[in-house]
């Protein structure tokens, strides 16, 4: 039963991911208005650490890595973080060391620093001057 | 004396010496009675440990093989001493860390673009640190918030979705 269960939520999961690649790749959500904006965005007017995500996938996945960067430079290692992490965990008995690298608190703080500084960071205007420069 | 322990990363007790004869626990099972500083793995509770290795004895020699991974474990030792002094844990605490969803945190944060994300990263920290100094109970319930927090966001992501695209059609 626990097995059945497992291998539901890995299809569900695969479906869902092949799925969100199609959209992502396939339509370009600065152009549409059926994509989410951010709530933060909306109500608060700054950019949060998430803001910009959406076009950044739609710019990786067309293989734009200069569009990526520029709506969100923080999307490819918060990927790679996650990669990582998931990896780290399916492999948990066999690399426990690894697992607890990329989970402990150093890495914890270290995320949460990186998060912070970068929701900062893009809001300072001077930021933003530099980006509309490039 | 009473005696709690950690089965399943669920708190029980207190019992008595007696009652270990009937609770299926292992060398690595955490114990803590009064005078422990800390959680301490059954097989360096001398009274515990040596439940342990009758077991580990009944089996060998009543040819059972109903208690295999107690078996392997049991710390074959006469004079176990017994720690007071707060210590590392070891692979068989580790077990018991509960997620701190760090993985999912970040997704939250970067991918559902929600501030809340942040605040999970931070139940996620607590998660760890409160493990680190014997908090089980209180490293679960982080473990949990930050979960729900994860969920929610989530959640609200999807949710707004189609109030925005309204708002976006006005």
């Amino acid at each position: 039963m626990i097995q059945f269960k497992r291998i539901i939520a890995v299809v569900v999961a695969v479906v869902a991911a092949a799925t969100a690649i199609f959209v992502y790749h396939s339509f370009d959500p600065s152009q549409s208005m059926w994509f989410p904006r951010c709530p933060s965005k909306l109500i608060t007017g700054f950019d949060c650490p998430g803001c910009g995500s959406q076009r950044a996938v739609h710019s990786l996945l067309n293989g734009d890595f200069a569009g990526m960067m520029r709506y969100n430079a923080l999307l490819l290692p918060a990927l790679l973080m996650i990669g990582c992490i998931g990896a780290a965990k399916l492999l948990q008995n066999r690399y426990p060391r690894f697992h607890k690298a990329v989970t402990g608190n150093v890495a914890v703080y270290s995320v949460l620093a990186v998060v912070l500084f970068w929701a900062v960071l893009r809001n300072l205007p001077v930021f933003k001057l530099w980006l509309y420069c490039q | 004396m009473k005696y709690w322990i950690i089965i399943d990363r669920q708190q029980a007790g207190p019992f008595e010496l007696d009652s270990f004869e009937t609770i299926e626990f292992g060398p690595e099972t955490p114990v803590w009675h009064e005078g422990l500083a800390d959680w301490t793995p059954a097989s360096e509770v001398a009274e515990l440990n040596a439940i342990l290795l009758r077991r580990t004895a009944d089996n060998r020699f009543g040819g059972g093989d109903e208690r295999p991974d107690i078996v392997v474990e049991a710390v074959e030792s006469e004079n176990v001493k017994i720690d007071t002094t707060p210590r590392k844990r070891d692979s068989g605490a580790e077990r018991n860390r509960p997620s701190n969803y760090l993985g999912w945190a970040i997704a939250a944060t970067i991918l559902c673009c929600m501030p809340l994300g942040v605040v999970a990263i931070i139940y996620s920290a607590s998660v760890n640190s409160k493990f680190d100094r014997g908090d089980i109970a209180g490293a679960e319930k982080a473990s949990d918030t930050a979960q729900w927090l994860i969920i929610l966001s989530i959640v609200l992501g999807l949710v707004v979705m189609p109030f925005q695209a309204l708002i976006s059609l006005l």
